[in-house]
């Protein structure tokens, strides 16, 4: 008797217990929100490494208004692990992954995959060379891999030595930064060969090109270099160094070089956001927006209207924030984004 | 005389034992010959335990004791996958937060605080069983949530014995135990091997992917094996003298995220740890010391970032002793040392030491004999010359019916920072302070043991089939202050220790076991719910939301249950757990699903003349739920083992 009643229990808590293995997801999947050129900004929320959690949200300017999700809401997951940064081309938004060695090819209208470009070992930044072929930095690779965008597909790398970061290009050349090698390698994207390389330490980071079409060079270091901060402006007609400016607090680490519309300020991160007037007689960085506290993780000025765009991870384990400044400095609005938000794509 | 000598031969090792009138809801019982190094015994009145039933330990000598505690405690563990890194959150805390603690010695890594519970095979112990709620006045630092106990027990059998056993895993894997046992009247000694090795190919649900495909893990392969011998010796029923070493080695590759692309990590662990421990009876006192080394290697490499080598060396000693200057009276007081050297490559110098010196002492008094007891213990800790707090606990425990206990404790903890938390490069704050806090508890305990009943009605008349044996639910509160978080450092690239987190957890925790008989069928039920709410009270930076959110990675609710039916010769094992909802933002914004998992055993053991044999085969992840104990980690679906163990006596010829 007592043996028939324990099984009936049993089989009964085993049955509840069944019924209830459901699962439920983060959160409903959102409406689509309308997308038009030139009215929004992608953000690139990184997630936490291994956690594959990234995730991407799109910031409505006219309206204000923020929409997360918008990959995973689209396609029916998430990007990957850590989305490093996106490139716009030719009407297609290319989300790298880092963590996932790949490239999503997004559709940004509707956000929906046209493709996706695997085999890579640590992706960075992507930056178009041809309409029809791309440069894809890489943190552990050792190499430039060459990506065919009408297939998809790898087609080819051009050694380097070690982590490469931000890629620009300038006057039929491709820049690269080396952040662990101290150089910055010209490439010639034809010949899909190195061309030369130049010693700018302590770890080049980021660059930009100025109204004149001079190269800046954002060399921020890392904790184990020796070389204090540097922020190098280079020749026009050679890859040779113009002028040099050491950084304030020069144990800090500076990167996030950017640059206004009209290519005569530049910003960048310290523990504060930097500016320098590079058409006055004596450019000098000064301190622009304090960071009171908070953490400055990215930076980026709108091409369209000279805004300047703002995150703070928080504690990297929560949605993130995004501010949005004037030129004047003066906070516009602050908004909630997903995890680690680390870069700002404007469409 | 008498009163003295059963008081004395009941104190610990380290003088630490007397169990008298202590309720029988400790960790172990004591056994009428036997004496054991086990502190909360007799000092800590008022604390919360939960010993794992030796049937549930002998049905995993395959397994790691995270698959024991993840069947049959509440307590979350962090596993990564089977057999692979696995850390665990007790009441909230961290996993630096709770102690593992082999025979009185705590064995948590002093370089990160934490101990990999994946690393111990539960064939490596005699009885398992966790300490609720902190215990740095007793055990020193990291008891911030609890701490679970492993313990080798003296095997009383004389002549020889064997026990040897097989046992395999439809993902690839075999596993051999072995024991070998003598003993005599003063002397016993026992060797163990294990041996473990699995291709861990295991099938999951790959929930990232569109369509959640099951796929089979490629890189989770490992081995581990590891040899135990302890040596036990009795002289003139005064001195015992117990000797025990540990030589261990694993390997194992760790298995990507879900979303990572490359799978090339892996992760070697070699532990060798000698431990003596010696005790003298005198007339109204035990003096004891004890001493240790501990030395374990990590090598850790990933195909990307490189190889990654560390080595510790501790080395620690105490001595004590415990004495009874009046029958109502239990005083114990000593002094602990430690000194540890260790290696890495990413330390600022190569070698980092650190020493630490521990005075310690405890008074109970039995205020009501066999009722009431009060208990005040206090623990100082300097480490490297730096005193760490003041650990003062106090507890009572008191009997207010026959049956029913109501035990309460209070107590101030405290952890004092990693050697890799002070020295890391980049990012090692020297200047960190200890964490820090107070924990209380309070718990109304049923209790209703078989002897206790046989003894009260002097019958063996088994009386009603069902039995409540055990009820408890306990309350707790505690607070941290000072708790320390890797964060990046504003204007730098790299993470760095501070102190800047202040956490309040709070919850119940139910427990009930019944037993029942029928005929010749017995069965036993455990059933255990856990609800922890661990709140982060203060705002780190100005954008802030966590502040008054749940920890992430702590459940707001555990629970489960298991039960055995044995039907003479046959025994089906049952366990099922679920683990709530587990956050994985500090502002609760995302989190992991809860699930369910069950596991069902089989066994059928042959008896005859002393020696055994026993089939058995278990399904574990019996509902085949797709779950994750950590983001982007999935555990295996349904699987199935099997194995056999034989075990043979020699009796000693008396003279």
């Amino acid at each position: 008797m007592i043996k028939k009643k324990t099984w009936k229990y049993l089989a009964i808590a085993a049955g509840i217990i069944m019924a209830s293995c459901s699962k439920e997801d983060n959160g409903p999947l959102a409406t689509r929100p309308d997308i038009a050129s030139g009215q929004g900004v992608f953000v690139a929320n990184e997630g936490n490494f291994g956690w594959g959690n990234a995730s991407l949200s799109y910031y409505d300017k006219k309206n204000d208004t923020i929409h997360h999700d918008y990959f995973r809401n689209a396609n029916g997951e998430t990007p990957g692990d850590v989305l490093q940064s996106i490139t716009m081309h030719k009407g297609l938004a290319y989300l790298v992954v880092n963590n996932s060695g790949k490239i999503e090819v997004m559709d940004p209208k509707t956000g929906h995959r046209h493709s996706t470009i695997t085999g890579m070992v640590s992706p960075r930044y992507m930056l178009p060379v041809t309409d029809d072929k791309a440069y894809v930095s890489d943190l552990f690779g050792n190499h430039i891999r060459i990506v065919d965008l009408q297939t998809s597909t790898i087609t080819g790398e051009i050694p380097l030595n070690g982590w490469t970061e931000a890629m620009v290009e300038l006057r039929g050349n491709v820049y690269v930064t080396g952040m662990q090698s101290g150089y910055v390698y010209e490439l010639d994207p034809a010949g899909d060969q190195l061309i030369d390389s130049l010693y700018l330490p302590p770890g080049p980071v980021s660059m930009v090109v100025d109204s004149n079409e001079h190269l800046w060079v954002l060399s921020g270091g890392a904790p184990m270099f020796k070389n204090e901060p540097t922020l190098y402006q280079l020749e026009k007609n050679s890859f040779g160094i113009k002028k040099q400016y050491h950084l304030p607090d020069p144990g800090f680490i500076y990167n996030n070089l950017s640059i206004c519309p009209e290519g005569e300020t530049l910003y960048f991160l310290g523990e504060n956001v930097y500016r320098m007037n590079i058409t006055s007689a004596n450019p000098q960085p000064e301190k622009f927006i304090p960071s009171e506290g908070r953490f400055f993780y990215a930076l980026s000025v709108d091409p369209f209207n000279g805004d300047i765009y703002l995150s703070d991870p928080i504690d990297f384990e929560q949605k993130g924030k995004m501010m949005r400044y004037d030129k004047e400095g003066q906070l516009l609005n602050t908004l909630n984004t997903g995890i680690i938000p680390g870069s700002f794509t404007f469409y | 005389m008498f009163r003295w000598t059963s008081i004395v031969i009941a104190l610990l090792p380290l003088g630490l034992s007397a169990a008298t009138d202590q309720p029988p809801d400790t960790l172990i019982t004591l056994r009428e010959t036997e004496v054991r190094a086990m502190r909360y015994n007799a000092f800590s009145a008022g604390h919360s335990f939960h010993q794992i039933d030796d049937l549930f330990i002998h049905n995993q000598y395959d397994r790691g004791i995270d698959q024991l505690l993840t069947s049959h405690t509440g307590m979350f563990i962090k596993r990564y996958g089977p057999g692979i890194l696995s850390t665990s959150s007790l009441r909230g805390g961290s996993a630096a937060q709770t102690s593992l603690i082999w025979n009185g010695f705590p064995l948590q890594n002093y370089m990160h605080g934490q101990t990999d519970l994946a690393l111990f095979p539960v064939f490596f112990a005699d009885e398992a069983g966790i300490q609720y709620g902190g215990g740095s006045a007793l055990w020193g630092s990291g008891n911030m949530g609890g701490s679970i106990h492993l313990n080798n027990t003296r095997d009383m059998q004389q002549g020889w014995s064997a026990l040897a056993g097989v046992s395999a895993v439809d993902v690839g894997e075999m596993a051999q135990h072995f024991r070998l046992a003598w003993g005599s009247e003063t002397v016993s000694s026992r060797l163990r091997f294990f041996n473990r090795t699995s291709d861990n190919l295991y099938s999951y649900r790959n929930t990232a992917m569109s369509g959640h495909p099951v796929q089979i893990q490629e890189h989770a392969a490992l081995y581990q094996r590891g040899l135990l011998h302890e040596t036990y010796i009795s002289m003139h029923n005064r001195h015992r003298l117990n000797i025990r070493w540990w030589w261990q080695e694993t390997n194992r590759n760790i298995p990507p995220p879900l979303m990572q692309s490359t799978a090339g990590a892996y992760q070697e662990d070699g532990a060798f740890r000698i431990t003596g421990q010696w005790q003298t009876t005198l007339d109204k006192s035990v003096i004891s010391w004890r001493g240790g080394l501990f030395d374990e290697t990590l090598l850790y490499f990933d195909s990307l970032s490189g190889e990654s080598r560390s080595r510790s060396q501790t080395i620690i000693q105490e001595a004590g002793a415990v004495f009874s200057p009046h029958p109502s009276l239990l005083a114990n007081g000593g002094i602990n040392t430690s000194r540890v050297k260790a290696r890495a490559d990413e330390y600022r110098e190569t070698e980092q030491k650190q020493q630490s010196l521990a005075l310690f002492g405890s008074l109970k008094w039995k205020a009501v004999p066999g009722r009431l007891q009060l208990l005040t213990s206090v623990r100082q800790e300097f480490v490297d010359s730096h005193a760490a707090p003041l650990a003062p606990a106090f507890g009572l425990s008191f009997q207010a019916m026959p049956m029913l206990f109501i035990k309460a404790n209070t107590g101030k903890n405290y952890r004092v920072p990693t050697l890799n938390d002070k020295y890391w490069t980049p990012g090692g704050n020297p200047d960190l302070e200890p964490e820090k806090g107070w924990s209380r508890d309070l718990t109304i305990a049923f209790d209703n043991p078989e002897q206790h009943r046989q003894s009260s009605d002097n019958t063996n008349d088994p009386g009603s089939p069902v039995r409540l044996q055990k009820a408890s639910i306990t309350g707790f509160h505690r607070n941290i202050s000072q708790w320390i978080i890797w964060l990046p450092l504003e204007g730098m690239m790299h993470w760095s220790p501070r102190n800047v987190m202040e956490v309040r957890s709070y919850g119940l925790e139910a427990r009930v076991a019944v037993k029942a008989s029928a005929g010749a069928i017995q069965i036993g039920i455990n059933a255990r719910w856990d609800l922890t709410l661990a709140e982060n009270m203060r705002a780190k930076s100005p954008n802030d939301a966590s502040t008054g959110k749940q920890l992430i990675y702590v459940p707001k609710n555990t629970a489960g249950y298991s039960w055995y039916i044995r039907h003479e010769r046959l025994t089906l094992i049952f366990d099922h757990s679920y683990t709530g909802k587990r956050y994985t933002s500090s502002d609760n914004n995302q989190w992991l699903n809860p699930y369910h998992t069950g596991n069902i055993g089989l066994q059928w053991q042959y008896n005859v003349a002393g020696h055994s044999f026993r089939v058995y085969a278990a399904a574990n992840n019996l509902w085949n739920e797709a779950y994750e104990a950590m983001a982007g980690r999935p555990m295996p679906l349904r699987h199935f083992r099997a194995g056999i163990q034989l075990e043979i006596f020699a009796q000693q010829k008396r003279k």
